[in-house]
């Protein structure tokens, strides 16, 4: 690909002209494709970026990581826009939504709003209207600490990307697992839709040193599914916050999974979380902290569906 | 801002390092040859010298440098020139029309949505774009809505009156 | 707002600087561009305890588009500033106390050169040991930041014997108390332009509270005279104290004279945050006791201020503190010690409450925890303790009469009657409700130079000129101004000019600071109004040819007292064909008490909070709920003004109870920017904001309206503590009070215990 002509519109940077002084060049790049994208990444390897909204590689530039001689912007890629419902061919209902869906668009989204509210309402809780006007959902994930992280593990979401051949999917959970450190371009979230039961509770509480706008201490998300004999049929349980990557709880949802929901259940619930979790301590609170209101959130809000009994 | 300004801008040296954007600023179009990474806020108060926006934190987390869009609200500090071209530019200058007070900011003189003033034209966007999209937004709404512009000085109790003044005014109006 | 007939009557008015503000027309000084301006940076230490081994600039020199670089040897005067003691480098030579001082500073072509210069420059360092606590600059083999010691200051206040006094108690409460650094984080950051004038003279267009003392520090630094030198310093973007002190100035006047160039800094916020002041940390130790009348007969305190590198105002506010260690209480026996220690942590110094905050947080925890022990009614022991009319003051000096302590607490008491509210939150939730009060000296007290003063004029263009030596940062003064002048003088506002902030064009009036503003405006135009008044009647009376007493002032001109439609003279016509000029200085000392008692205060303003709490026992958050106070202050000069003080700074002081800490490791920043030090957003404030004003003086007060910029922020924090405590019982001794805390406090770790709570 030649670097002035075609899809990938060559853009540079320099100081001041008045310094007369050579300064390495930081170039964007804006590809129509993702496979362009991806051969520029090849081609420039670490002296390059993706970048979606710039809003966290921005700050991190002003904090003092300073940009690659890189950046290949995402914006321009059509398919990695929108929001859409989609089938797939097991005609499971999926709501895709595009990597470079802007947040603010996500969070006012109908039909996020109707069918995953949950995704909504972290959202309502990252950063500010501003920052949510430019950073993107892609972004956010790709962050690998975002606050959007727990909701969707909890509603299950599936994640589309870009290997350098073919279009992947899997879950999120296994995509952070196994791929969260290779570059891969991600392309879109697939949101499952999911059969309306009535003994069913989700919630998402994100903890910071002030009431909004702030960095998390610690972000809770769940998603709770009785049956009519009080029997757990469907539970997931994910926690992520400060720089601790999100993780689903695993240990606390096969406990509670396939049982009735007891003071007793609740008890080895909130012992597990305790046992498996294991979050890290900084200036400003402890790792203790974390875990305990992790737990405490969790236990409550099981317990309210206990009390609906 | 002036013709000969605009015209300066244009002459301005561009190396081949440098990119050529256009864009509109307060309704103006114009064309500047700039690094594609300088951030909006330096190409506002730095470049145009439209210091009505200001810089304050630099990181996204106070909404001083808060601008619209493409009738969006944005913080100028985290956009960069590339993400510039062809958008649409307004700043504080660029709200009042005819030299009249926007509705906004009438109600700010009048129930002391300001003291030092330095948050303020960050706070008159947000509002701004708070009430376009909901002309009546309630007690959670406004606050969500200014929830990343901060205010040392007032403790915001100016504000929120201010702000509800100028939902009244505006309804009054239609 | 109510009580006594307040003159004031038009008193909501728009402020005279506002349509600018609002419109963003407004140029703050760091706003403007000079032609062939230069852009500087300053370095600052890389190690909070170090000698400098060498320092390099060659690199940076060679730099194109760098102008100049300069270290310790370029500058012309005394290297060193500070409001007290000058004992501050402007650039340090062979050590470095802390991450601020700064090392070398560079002025370019453009902000993104004098960068990339400021990281060539190449300073070795030999690390020293760093004291990042008083303790261990107290400690015997602590090295020694300055020549005369670690310890800055000490201050003490002995009264009756305390330990006599203690032996007679039936209870007593012995308590430690911290309270953090907080940043006053006013949002323009320092900055502005400083501009080389013809024959070596220099215009500094920087922000500051007291431009002629700017003027005389920069004298000093620059070793060229104070005529020489004007300062424009208004308007500001904030300030609460933190720019009361030099800042940036030394290093843009030394570049500016070296490339006979305009230089501007505007620091970033991070630089800022390294660089300046802050509210002192305190370790306060409190030891009270009660009869068994529930009075209070002894009062022991220990504070220990950690007052950074350097002196600034460090040891007023230490002083302050001392005389403030009782509050608006009686007490028999008294033993106050205060000592301000110098460290290697960043430089402590004048923050709006002056050290009052962070003993009033200690002073009213004693109180509260004092009125638990003794199963009492918390106001109703405060009633039993309070001072009265005639009462002397802290310090056992005469102050002005005033019945403030207990107005205000009968205020917030029957505020608490009705708004304590039983309601029920929710699950997992708690409220509670907490009042307290406080009184608050203006002003800088006894024996300290307090001098302050004022200029009208009828200038020119026929406009009465009112000129004073103040600044105008946010806080309103200009509308007090206009809004006492008018009213003094009959006339209207268009009749006004107002002029301030520039030393070449107002008389010196002292400090922006210590709530002086509003009192020193008023006591201004009393002194000045009958002489101005006089002269102006007479000149008309020339003129016109009708005797003085039958003319008066008022709006737009001179009126005959039989004929009041229309001015029988405009202003502009009388200055037109006056021979003399019309002037009226005034210059006179902040009023003090008559008692030698070195920092005592005259005028006090004292405030009620009342704070409801709602805490979420699953996450130990704190939310204020409500946040109401009651002042007693005087005549309410301008309401919007007023309101928005008490409002501001309460606020302020929520963040300092619940999030604010510019918190330092080893004498190094950890919270760098506005993501990790937090000041309250909109949502962490109550939506409906209460403040009462009691405006009633003393019969016979002379004093009129006192400043209001203080005393909202004084009396929060306990407010906020004891409302935690009413919501579950928990005592806070330290301030943030973090969720963490509550969390563990609320002790609702365990299931089985919290499975119960709330249901
Ligand atoms: C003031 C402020 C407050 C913030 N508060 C929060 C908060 O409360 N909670 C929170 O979760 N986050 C927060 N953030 C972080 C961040 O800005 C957001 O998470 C945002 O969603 C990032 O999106 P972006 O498009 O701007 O990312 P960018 O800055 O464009 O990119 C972020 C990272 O993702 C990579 N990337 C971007 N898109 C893709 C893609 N499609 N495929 C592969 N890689 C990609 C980039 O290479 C980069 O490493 C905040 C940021 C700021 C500036
Ligand atoms: S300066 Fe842009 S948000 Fe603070
Ligand atoms: S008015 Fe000063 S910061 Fe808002």
């Amino acid at each position: 690909m030649d670097k002035t002509t075609g899809n990938g519109s060559r853009l540079s940077h320099s100081d001041p002209p008045t310094t007369g002084e050579e300064q390495t060049s930081i170039m964007v790049w804006k590809p129509k494709q993702v496979e362009e994208a991806w051969e520029l990444k090849k081609r420039f390897g670490d002296d390059a970026k993706y970048i979606s909204g710039g809003t966290l590689l921005q700050m991190q530039r002003e904090q003092g990581t300073p940009f690659p001689g890189h950046l290949i912007s995402l914006e321009n890629i059509q398919e990695m826009n929108g929001i859409s419902k989609l089938e797939d061919n097991c005609s499971d209902a999926y709501l895709r939504v595009g990597a470079l869906t802007s947040l603010a668009v996500c969070k006012k989204d109908p039909l996020i709003q109707e069918g995953w509210q949950l995704l909504a309402e972290s959202i309502s809780d990252i950063a500010s209207p501003a920052v949510r006007n430019r950073g993107t959902i892609g972004g956010n994930i790709v962050y690998g600490v975002g606050d959007s992280i727990p909701a969707l593990l909890v509603l299950d979401a599936k994640v589309s990307w870009f290997d350098g051949t073919k279009l992947q999917v899997d879950s999120l959970w296994s995509y952070l697992k196994n791929f969260a450190s290779n570059q891969h371009i991600i392309t879109s979230l697939l949101l499952p839709e999911k059969s309306v039961s009535i003994q069913e509770k989700s919630w998402f509480k994100k903890v910071g040193r002030r009431e909004s706008f702030i960095p998390s201490l610690i972000t809770i998300a769940g998603y709770c599914v009785c049956d009519y004999d009080q029997m757990v049929v469907d539970i997931k349980l994910a926690v992520g916050g400060g720089s601790h990557h999100p993780q689903r709880l695993k240990i606390c949802e096969d406990i509670l999974y396939g049982s009735k929901i007891t003071d007793h259940l609740l008890l080895e619930a909130y012992e597990a979380i305790n046992a498996e979790f294991h979050p890290i301590s900084d200036p400003f609170v402890s790792g203790e902290y974390r875990r305990t209101v992790a737990a405490n959130v969790i236990v409550s809000e099981l317990l309210t569906m206990q009390a609906n009994r | 801002m002036d013709e000969s300004r605009t015209i300066d801008i244009l002459t301005n040296k561009s190396t081949d390092r440098h990119i050529l954007i256009s864009f509109h600023m307060n309704g103006r179009m114009l064309e500047l040859s700039v690094e594609p990474t300088m951030r909006l806020i330096d190409i506002i108060r730095g470049q145009l010298d439209l210091t009505g926006t200001k810089i304050s934190c630099g990181i996204g987390r106070c909404g001083a440098c808060s601008v619209m869009m493409d009738g969006h609200l944005v913080n100028a500090c985290l956009v960069m020139a590339y993400q510039v071209d062809q958008s649409q530019i307004t700043t504080i200058e660029g709200i009042n029309t005819n030299n009249q007070l926007h509705t906004i900011q009438k109600a700010f003189l009048e129930e002391g949505g300001f003291q030092c003033g330095y948050c303020t034209p960050g706070m008159v966007m947000a509002v701004k774009a708070l009430i376009y999209e909901n002309s009546n937004p309630t007690e959670e709404e406004i606050k969500e809505a200014l929830s990343g512009n901060l205010c040392r000085c007032t403790g915001y109790g100016g504000i929120i009156r201010s702000v509800q003044r100028a939902i009244k005014e505006g309804m009054n109006k239609n | 707002m109510s009580q006594q007939a307040n003159k004031y009557t038009r008193n909501h008015r728009v402020r005279p600087d506002g349509a600018a503000k609002v419109t963003g027309e407004l140029k703050y000084l760091t706003d403007l561009k000079r032609e062939h301006m230069l852009y500087g940076k300053i370095v600052r230490s890389a190690y909070p305890h170090a000698n400098i081994l060498s320092i390099n600039t060659k690199d940076a020199e060679q730099l194109p588009g760098v102008e100049a670089v300069i270290t310790y040897k370029d500058v012309p005067g005394l290297n060193g500033f500070g409001i007290v003691m000058p004992d501050q480098p402007v650039l340090c030579q062979d050590k470095v106390r802390y991450v601020g001082d700064a090392v070398a500073a560079v002025a370019a072509k453009s902000p993104e050169i004098a960068e990339r210069a400021v990281k060539l420059i190449r300073v070795e360092y030999d690390p020293l040991p760093t004291l990042d606590s008083p303790e261990k600059a107290l400690e015997v083999d602590a090295p020694l930041l300055h020549q005369k010691g670690n310890i800055l200051h000490q201050a003490s206040y002995q009264k009756g014997d305390v330990e006599k006094g203690f032996e007679k108690c039936i209870d007593i409460v012995e308590q430690t108390y911290h309270v953090p650094r907080q940043m006053h984080t006013y949002m323009e950051t320092e900055g502005g332009v400083i501009v080389p004038e013809a024959n070596g003279a220099i215009t500094v267009l920087v922000g500051t509270q007291h431009g002629y003392k700017d003027r005389f520090q920069l004298s000093r630094i620059l070793n060229i005279p104070e005529e020489k030198i004007r300062i424009v310093s208004s308007p500001i973007g904030g300030s609460f104290g933190g720019k009361d002190e030099l800042n940036i100035q030394p290093y843009a006047a030394i570049l500016a004279l070296k490339t006979a160039r305009p230089v501007k800094i505007h620091q970033t916020r991070k630089e800022s945050v390294i660089s300046g002041i802050k509210r002192h940390p305190m370790k306060i130790t409190m030891k009270t006791g009660v009869d068994e009348h529930g009075k209070i007969i002894a009062h022991q305190v220990k504070i220990i201020a950690d007052t950074g590198a350097y002196s600034t105002l460090g040891p007023a506010v230490l002083d302050f503190a001392v005389e403030h260690a009782t509050g608006p209480y009686v007490i028999e026996n008294v033993n106050t010690e205060g000592v301000s220690v110098f460290t290697n942590n960043g430089v402590s110094g004048e923050f709006r409450g002056f050290g009052g905050n962070q003993v009033a947080f200690a002073l009213e925890g004693q109180i509260d925890r004092l009125a638990e022990k003794l199963q009492m009614d918390p106001i109703d022991f405060r009633r039993m303790n309070l001072r009265k009319r005639d009462d002397v003051g802290p310090l056992g000096h005469r102050i002005a009469k005033t019945n403030g302590a207990s107005e205000v607490l009968e205020g917030i008491a029957s505020l608490y009657q009705d708004k304590k509210t039983n309601q029920e939150p929710e699950r997992w939730k708690k409220r509670g409700t907490g009042i307290a009060i406080t009184m608050h000296g203006g002003g800088l007290g006894y024996g300290r130079l307090d001098p302050a003063g004022g200029r009208l004029s009828l200038n020119e263009d026929g406009k009465i000129e009112i000129a004073f030596g103040f600044e105008e940062f946010g806080q309103g003064i200009l509308a007090v101004i206009e809004m006492i002048v008018t009213e003094e003088l009959g006339v209207s506002a268009d009749d006004l000019s107002i002029v301030i902030g520039d030393t070449s064009l107002v008389p010196p009036s002292g400090s922006t600071t210590a709530s002086r503003g509003t009192s020193m405006v008023w006591h201004a135009v009393q002194r000045m109004k009958t002489h101005f008044t006089e002269e102006i009647i007479q000149s008309a009376a020339k003129q016109l040819n009708i005797s003085q007493k039958h003319l008066r002032m008022g709006k737009g001109g001179i009126y005959s007292d039989q004929y009041h439609s229309k001015p029988l003279l405009t202003y502009k016509q009388l200055v037109k064909h006056t021979s003399s000029a019309i002037v009226t200085n005034t210059s006179f000392d902040f009023p003090t008490t008559p008692d030698e008692v070195d920092g005592g205060h005259f005028l006090y303003t004292f405030s009620g909070v009342m704070a409801q709490v709602e805490i979420d026992l699953l996450t130990g958050k704190v939310k204020v709920i409500d946040l109401d106070q009651v002042i007693a202050a005087g005549p309410v000069v301008n309401k919007i003004g007023y309101r928005g003080q008490i409002e501001g700074g309460g606020v302020m002081s929520l963040g300092y109870t619940l999030m604010e800490e510019a918190f330092m490791q080893e004498g190094k920043y950890i919270t760098e920017n506005l993501d990790s030090y937090l000041i309250p957003s909109i949502q962490d404030v109550p939506f409906a904001l209460g403040v009462e004003a009691i405006e009633s003086l003393d019969d016979g007060d002379v004093y009129g309206p006192r400043g209001v910029g203080e005393i909202g922020s004084v009396a929060v924090a306990p407010a906020i503590t004891k409302a935690v405590h009413n919501a579950i019982g928990y005592w806070a001794n330290k301030l943030p009070i973090s969720s963490e805390e509550i969390l563990n406090a609320s002790g609702k770790r365990s299931v089985t215990s919290w499975m119960k709570v709330g249901q």
